[in-house]
């Protein structure tokens, strides 16, 4: 073999050698554009790791997903039939340190019954009517519409709520609620140290429970209201005439009341205070309990 | 370690619960303090004696057979009224009252205590239809406001809660600390001072409910948080 034949076939191994080290060719974000047609009160489930997820009702028998896979997502899989639909973003079994995620906005018939689960991923929700269940870890969610049945689950991702729902459910570990002008007949809210601030909410009734989380509402509650925090404090805004029977202990927290009663305490050796009162005939019940959370009652 | 702080955790030593370091320097305190060795053997013997009771105690007496005496006179009376002739004046008052004759007062009181025990029996056995006042708290958070129930209920969280730290350790260590496991376990610092502070008060206060459902309240909270991070999505 001459020199230049030996010369080309080593430059020639070399790349060869080379390409194969280099590996697969780098992945990139690519778009995707779907439609499937479902029933008018379809099942969805939406499965996503990172990115957002921006889930929207209408009146179409459709289920539309556009959106971006980031380039480190394998692929995306929308699976099932007109009844029950699966939209899931499928991830490398390891991810390896931070990823993008997925971007998806997904159009579904507003009667559909949504259920979405994620990690980091934000969410927003809207004009939807039937049943939505939101299941994060630190994605923001945020959600508009009036619904038949709501469940919000966040370790650390704040909840941003507008609207109304027969039946509200939220829990959260740190999280922060907002829920404004939520109106409901049954609410249940559970944090650790996570905030609840309610305003220009009509309740029939509510319950919240929390380690350190402060709870501000300001509305009326028709039915029935149950408070109870470890440190937490509770301010309630009453608007409107007041009917309702006032039932407050706390072991060493304050209790300041606008409506006159004052507390009385409970023990001689401890700093136990209550106060019980009624406004109006006492057609509700609102039961407050705190360890060490003060507690404010006020009226407008 | 304060003496004050000693104190509080006078109750967790002999309940075995402290952590290694509470533990040793609790024991350092004690080697000082006599007040505080006084005060942990009095709870030692405290629960030896608890231990040596039995777990029924019987009533002094059994009334039972005084009424079933009662009633029995009364229904042998009644047969003999209903076979004595006619015209027999048969006053009310005579039989209450005469003495050595009918036994009627002592068994209408029997019958009175018995109609009422049956209606507290069903007021409380009733629950509160859709139309009724909804359960107050107490009614609703608690296993009974018994010391025993509580201290039932509380000892099979606690257990649960023991199991799911040693669980949730396991999983730190094998799968490193993702950022949700890193939120849960801040927050479960938080939980557990909570527990700390509401068993403290409770001790010092042990009839007090209030103090009772607030430990109640803490201990679910935590097992809530554990399942938290047990779940699929805190491992990503």
């Amino acid at each position: 073999m001459s020199k230049t034949s030996r010369l080309a076939v080593t430059a020639a191994l070399a790349l060869l050698a080379f390409g194969a080290l280099a590996g697969p060719a780098v992945a990139q974000e690519r778009d995707v554009d779907e439609t499937r047609k479902v029933d008018a009160d379809v099942r969805v489930r939406i499965e996503n790791i990172a990115g957002e997820i921006i889930v929207r009702g209408w009146d179409k028998k459709e289920i539309h997903v556009k959106g971006t896979l980031g380039e480190d997502v394998k692929r995306l899989e929308i699976e099932g039939d007109e009844n029950s639909m699966k939209i899931d973003v499928i991830y490398p079994r390891r991810l390896r340190g931070h990823t993008d995620g997925a971007w998806l906005e997904i159009d579904v018939p507003k009667g559909a019954d949504v259920e979405i689960g994620v990690v980091s991923a934000d969410v927003e929700v809207s004009k939807l009517e039937n049943r939505l269940e939101v299941d994060s870890v630190s994605g923001e969610v945020r959600v508009a519409g009036e619904y038949e049945e709501l469940y919000i689950e966040t370790v650390s991702g704040d909840i941003d709520v507008e609207g109304a729902a027969k039946q509200a459910s939220f829990e959260s570990v740190s999280g922060d609620l907002d829920l404004d002008s939520l109106a409901t007949e049954e609410l249940e809210a559970e944090t650790v140290s996570g905030d609840l601030v309610l305003e220009g909410s009509d309740l029939q009734t509510i319950e919240f429970s929390s380690v350190s989380g402060n709870l501000e509402f300001e509305g009326t509650i028709a039915k029935s209201g149950t408070f109870s925090t470890q440190s937490g404090d509770i301010d309630l805004m009453f608007t409107g005439d007041v009917d309702a029977e006032f039932e407050i202990e706390t072991f060493s927290g304050d209790i300041d009341n606008s409506f006159g009663p004052r507390p009385r305490r409970t023990s001689r050796w401890t700093s136990s205070e209550r106060l019980s009162f009624t406004e109006g005939d006492g057609k509700a019940l609102i039961e407050i309990e705190t360890f060490s959370g003060s507690v404010e009652l006020d009226k407008r | 370690m304060t003496h004050d702080q000693a104190q509080e955790r006078l109750h967790d030593y002999v309940d075995g619960v402290l952590g290694v370091a509470e533990r040793e320097a609790l024991e350092a305190h004690l080697a000082g303090c006599a007040e505080c060795r006084r005060e942990l053997a009095a709870l030692q013997e405290l629960l030896v004696r608890a231990a040596g009771l039995p777990d029924e105690i019987p009533p002094a007496r059994d009334l039972w057979p005084a009424i079933a005496a009662a009633i029995e006179d009364e229904a042998a009376a009644r047969r003999e009224r209903a076979a004595a002739p006619a015209g027999r004046p048969r006053g009310v008052l005579r039989r209450l009252f005469a003495p050595g004759g009918d036994r009627l007062a002592p068994a209408l009181a029997a019958a009175a205590v018995l109609a009422l025990v049956a209606v507290v029996v069903w007021r409380a056995l009733v629950a509160p239809g859709p139309g009724d006042a909804p359960l107050r708290l107490a009614e609703r958070t608690g296993p009974g406001e018994t010391p025993a129930a509580v201290a039932a209920a509380l000892a099979t969280l606690e257990a649960e809660c023991r199991a799911g730290d040693v669980q949730l350790a396991g999983l730190a260590r094998r799968g490193g600390a993702s950022p949700c496991l890193a939120s849960v376990s801040a927050s479960m610092g938080e939980v557990d001072q909570a527990i700390a502070t509401a068993r403290a008060a409770w001790r010092r206060h042990p009839d007090d409910p209030v103090l009772a459902r607030r430990v109640l309240a803490a201990y679910k909270a935590k097992a809530s948080l554990q399942k938290q991070a047990f779940s699929a999505r805190c491992r990503v």
